[in-house]
């Protein structure tokens, strides 16, 4: 269970963007948007000031990296265009197509409040390079399920965060203004993680 | 250079139909001036730089002038390519913005607010670009430090 209520994470999300300011009131003449010069995008602005760097999650990084010492591990960032970092544990197996398949078991970490997801994309690159559109899943299966629980617990241990409940994930988050959120509307999950969580290098 | 929007009005006796605008103007890779935002390490092996691009477009009929500003986004280091060079990545940043451009203000009605075309264009540009990069993202310009580049008249007169 997340530590925090259902009430608690929508004011905490909240607190990071300003309500109001709808896109079609932009006006990028000026040097700075309006929904940019509001409190809660400065809060915004100094989570993602801290989450550069953070020193936790480079340990948590080394650990994962222990922990899955024949896996292609790494943290990725798109600062300011998401509200996460992810920490990637890869694997890539010869397919009989003469491709690969690639498995990533992914821990999204939410830079506004301590919760995080892990989930699974599986795609088939081909010998070209070229990717199928990947799958993703929140509930792993088979050896991946192992590898999930211990990218988890090892999130828990280091970071101190809990699970955030999927049930909460389409909560809406009615005129929030989320900068990185083009048309896609604001709930808990695209606020606080990504509204494009299969977009990994 | 910059992008120059021809409004496609065709008024015939019978009332006017609205024909795709013509658009002119290219931005090119030298416009992706990027910041490395997080240089590649051991923990970070992916890496992530950026760019905000502030366009000027310019309407033909009238010569008024509409901005539209962007931060692109990309990593240094994918699965798909493995290292993504930084002429690689001008490259495909201006080529997809130009495509992503083109379809957007050669669609766009009279009369439709610039805000309205600038989130088409984010949208488009980023579900283009990320199928050529992937982990590519396009959002408002966000980042501190990284560089402002102007693509067109920065005050609506003469480039």
């Amino acid at each position: 269970m997340s530590a925090f209520t259902r009430e608690e994470l929508i004011r905490l999300a909240r607190s990071f963007y300003p309500t109001g300011y709808p896109i079609e009131t932009d006006d990028d003449s000026e040097p700075v948007l309006a929904y940019q010069r509001t409190p809660e995008y400065a809060r915004w602005e100094a989570a993602w000031e801290a989450a550069m760097n953070w020193k936790e999650c480079d340990t948590l990084i080394q650990e994962v990296m222990a922990a899955f010492p024949s896996h292609h591990v790494g943290r990725f960032s798109q600062p300011r265009m998401a509200s996460c970092v992810y920490s990637i544990v890869s694997e890539e197996k010869p397919d009989l197509s003469g491709g690969q398949r690639v498995t990533r078991v992914v821990g999204a970490l939410s830079v506004l409040a301590p919760v995080y997801l892990v989930y699974v994309m599986k795609e088939l690159r081909d010998a070209s390079g070229r990717s199928s559109r990947p799958r993703l899943s929140f509930t792993p299966s088979g050896e991946e399920k192992l590898s999930a629980h211990t990218l988890a617990r090892l999130i828990e241990r280091h970071l101190g965060y809990r699970p955030f409940p999927l049930e909460w994930a389409d909560v809406p988050l009615p005129e929030v203004r989320v900068g990185y959120l083009h048309t896609k509307p604001a709930t808990l999950l695209t606020a606080l993680f990504s509204d494009d969580l299969e977009n990994l290098p | 250079m910059r992008w120059m929007m021809l409004a496609g009005l065709l008024c015939l006796g019978v009332g006017c139909v609205h024909e795709p605008n013509r658009i002119t103007g290219r931005i090119t890779p030298k416009h992706f001036e990027f910041t490395t935002i997080v240089q590649p390490r051991r923990e970070d092996p992916y890496g992530w730089r950026a760019v905000c691009i502030n366009a000027r477009i310019t309407h033909g009929d009238s010569g008024a002038t509409d901005a539209c500003k962007f931060e692109v986004g990309l990593p240094i280091y994918n699965q798909q390519q493995h290292e993504v060079p930084l002429d690689v990545a001008q490259f495909v940043a201006a080529d997809v913005a130009n495509r992503a451009g083109y379809k957007v203000l050669s669609e766009a009605h009279p009369g439709e607010m610039m805000a309205v075309l600038c989130r088409q264009f984010k949208v488009l540009y980023q579900e283009l670009l990320k199928e050529e990069v992937s982990g590519a993202r396009v959002g408002d310009c966000a980042t501190r430090g990284v560089k402002v580049v102007h693509f067109g008249p920065p005050d609506g007169g003469v480039p």
